[in-house]
């Protein structure tokens, strides 16, 4: 195959940012659309159960819930803090923000698990009660979405540090994040506090 | 960057970019599918006709189901329920959807609006292997000593879940090759919708596009926005098998108070429904094209037909509770749903008038792909009309789980979804493969699936009015089914016959690809971009970004001489 025009074409596909955001943006799309639909599905059978929590949780694992939420929101601040940082052009202030929402990110990870430690030690494990399949359904889904979001700031970081860093990059792995941070205050509204 | 570009065979035909090879592969995953889950349908029909007996040779004997505790050779009741649940899961999921979305959306999406590839080729690629991932998980489930999952091919609750449900991994397994096939598909809507948006070619605006794109745009839209549902209810499934939940759990057996089996039901049907119109969207798109191309005259009310099928989409959504009717849900509910339901037949009449527009005084050709596109008309139309009596609530409750409602998602999904599928690769083969497929072997193998199969398919909704309920092991043993057995047994011989002529067809598509006549570049006369490129299609496609200035049906123009039609690139002389 003669394909010396090969190269070119491949490159001929537009590398515009509006193109990976739409993308990027479906993608998301698609999952929030997954987490409504698991949302919507604990209503219901919220609804259907009368009484939903006869039973309280520890205070420990109850500061724990505080403490991540306050780690998620502020890893997505440093996060939107380092876009500011790209679009002044201030790469390297860029990749410490990065580097900080990554380990805050970890963090946030290592917390949930300490979290589910003292929560299965005190006896709320999946098969106890609906609320507590609930919890760890989206609290697992969740981490499981973390863990993805942890290698994309990786990724991010490594384009950063090779100097192949496009604006695009920042803003993709800003939107997962972000959208991270957003499933998380649901849960922690809808399924902790109310 | 070097000019020669040496692909190896790896990269050229396994881990290809190139959005015309994933489209293959998703073509010979698709028709082994097809061939696998078709057999299954045949074992099925053995079952129904010749219960308890010994397979004959041509359905492989006693090397099937040696071990099994009714006699080796013999389907027993559990493996029925297998083969039943596994037979709606492989042609659905496995068969119909990589050929007419994976492989036709592949193919013709980039080609049919002028673009060098998928906008995305990684995930495009990644996508197929998913697929292809999902398969093996699939395929692994068949080893389980308890064998697969048999559930029905929508797994309700509790036949579903561990908890008062069938024993053994084959509905983990089920759950988890559903979940990957689920990812593969979305990861091609992502592609099919932005490559859509983004890369049409210069001139090709949304009304320019082909009815074919059109149709795997809606479907890709449909599939970003419902096979997330879909996931969720797979995610709570998996967890009550394999977790120890009980959301699906209900009654007497439960041992964690509060589960809901119906809500399975909710998020199940909340996907399924617009799943009908996933498969069949492309389909109605090809046949809408095609109709165009065999009666050589624009197609009629062409703005009509892509606004109603935008209007389907969008009411394929509100409408899932049409499939519980029978779940006591309130009667205000129920009569809303049955509205809703209903009103999807206002556009739908209209684009079919506008299929019988098209052919009216149109210069008919009846070839191989026609054929079957007409076929569409006939099996959609038949296929439609019986769903208006599964949506009144009236007639559903007496309908509801019988072969009536058998029948008439056959007509729809498989007749029509399958028959689209087979105009398409009779008419798209030369342009894949640049050679033809055997016109009179496609021409039996047309007549000897039309005929049996709406022998099979119409007599199902007889079996069903007279009161044979879908999940029947052996309708011999009930006094009310003697009157139609003899009509079970023709139903059975007529569906071998179907069978026997989709060997015919898989060696027509071998025997072609090797030894079929050379294609021309343009064996149809078609208007489309497709069929301005030459053969072998190369990596990148055109050769110059086409400027498109037609709509996609340019046949017979009046100041056209020395030929009947206008590519969409090509200005007409002055
Ligand atoms: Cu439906």
């Amino acid at each position: 195959m003669s394909s010396g025009t090969l190269v070119k074409k491949t490159a001929q596909l537009p590398e515009d940012n509006f193109t990976s955001y739409l993308g990027m943006i479906i993608g998301v799309g698609s999952f929030a659309m997954l987490f409504i639909a698991l949302f919507a599905s604990y209503g219901v059978l919220r609804i259907r159960a009368g009484v939903w929590m006869g039973y309280t949780i520890g205070t420990l694992p109850l500061i724990l819930l505080w403490v991540n939420t306050v780690i998620i929101c502020s890893s997505s601040y440093i996060l939107f803090k380092s876009g500011k940082s790209i679009k002044a052009g201030n790469l390297n202030t860029a990749r410490k923000y990065v580097f900080a929402t990554l380990c805050f990110g970890a963090g946030f990870l290592l917390m949930q698990i300490i979290l589910w430690n003292t929560l299965i030690a005190e006896g709320f494990i999946i098969s106890a009660h609906q609320a507590g399949s609930v919890f760890y359904m989206l609290s697992g889904l969740h981490g499981l979405h973390v863990l993805g979001g942890l290698a994309a700031l990786m990724w991010l970081l490594l384009k950063l540090t090779q100097n192949k860093f496009k604006e695009k990059h920042g803003v993709m792995v800003g939107m997962f994040w972000h959208f991270l941070t957003v499933v998380w205050i649901a849960f922690f509204i809808l399924v902790v506090i109310v | 960057m070097s000019n020669s570009h040496e692909q190896s065979f790896w990269s050229k035909y396994i881990f290809s970019l190139d959005h015309k090879v994933i489209g293959k592969q998703f073509l010979w995953l698709g028709i082994f599918f097809l061939l696998f889950g078709g057999f299954q349908a045949m074992l099925i029909r053995w079952s129904l006709s010749n219960n308890m007996e010994p397979l004959p040779w041509w359905l492989l004997g006693d090397f099937l189901y040696q071990s099994s505790p009714v006699g080796a050779g013999i389907i027993g009741p559990d493996a029925y329920n297998q083969l039943f649940t596994m037979h709606g899961t492989i042609m659905i999921f496995w068969a119909i959807t990589p050929i007419l979305i994976g492989a036709f959306g592949n193919f013709c999406i980039p080609l049919q609006i002028g673009a060098p590839d998928m906008v995305f080729p990684k995930l495009n690629m990644i996508s197929f292997w998913t697929m292809f991932l999902a398969s093996v998980v699939l395929l692994f489930s068949y080893l389980l000593p308890e064998g697969t999952a048999a559930g029905g091919w929508t797994s309700y609750p509790p036949l579903s879940t561990p908890v008062g449900g069938i024993p053994g991994q084959g509905q983990t397994m089920w759950t988890l090759a559903l979940t990957l096939a689920g990812t593969s598909t979305l990861m091609g809507a992502i592609n099919y919708i932005t490559t859509i948006v983004r890369l049409r070619a210069p001139g090709m605006d949304y009304f320019k596009m082909p009815l074919t794109t059109w149709g795997l745009f809606l479907t890709s839209i449909l599939n970003a926005l419902f096979v997330p549902i879909i996931a969720a209810g797979l995610i709570i499934l998996l967890l009550d098998n394999i977790a120890g939940t009980q959301f699906l759990v209900a009654g007497s057996k439960a041992t964690i108070p509060g589960g809901d089996p119906l809500l399975y039901q909710h998020v199940f049907w909340i996907f399924g429904h617009p799943e009908v119109y996933i498969l069949i969207l492309p389909a109605w798109g090809i046949v809408s094209d095609l109709l165009s191309v065999f009666a050589r005259k624009p197609a009629f009310g062409y703005k009509v037909t892509a606004i109603c099928m935008c209007t389907i989409t969008a009411l394929s959504g509100v409408v899932w509770g049409h499939h519980m009717y029978t779940t006591g849900m309130s009667p205000l509910l129920g009569k809303t749903f049955m509205f809703l339901t209903l009103l999807i037949s206002i556009p739908s009449s209209i684009f079919f008038l506008n299929w019988l527009g098209t052919l009216w005084k149109g210069a008919l050709k009846f070839d191989v792909p026609m054929l079957f596109a007409m076929s569409v008309m006939w099996v959609f139309g038949l296929g439609g009309l019986t769903g208006l009596y599964n949506a009144t609530i009236t007639s559903d409750i007496y309908l509801h789980d019988t072969y009536f409602v058998v029948g008439h998602f056959h007509y729809t999904m498989a007749a029509s979804v399958l028959f689209g599928g087979f105009a398409a690769i009779y008419f798209w083969f030369p342009k894949m493969f640049g050679r033809d497929l055997d016109p009179t072997m496609g021409k039996i193998h047309f007549w000897g699936s039309f005929i049996p199969l709406n022998l099979v398919f119409f007599n199902m909704m007889v079996m069903g009015y007279a009161g044979h309920h879908r999940r029947i092991f052996d309708p011999s043993e009930f006094e009310f089914l003697k009157p139609v057995l003899g009509l079970n047994d023709f139903m059975t011989t007529s569906a071998f016959i179907l069978g026997a002529v989709q060997v015919l067809f898989a060696f027509n598509f071998v025997w072609s690809l090797v030894k079929g006549k050379l294609a021309e570049k343009n064996p149809w006369g078609a208007a489309t971009l497709e069929w301005t490129v030459d053969h072998p299609i190369p990596h990148g496609n055109f050769s110059a970004t086409p400027q498109v200035v037609n709509g996609p049906h340019e046949y017979s123009h009046p100041s056209l001489k020395d030929k009947d039609w206008l590519a969409q690139s090509e200005p007409l002389p002055s």
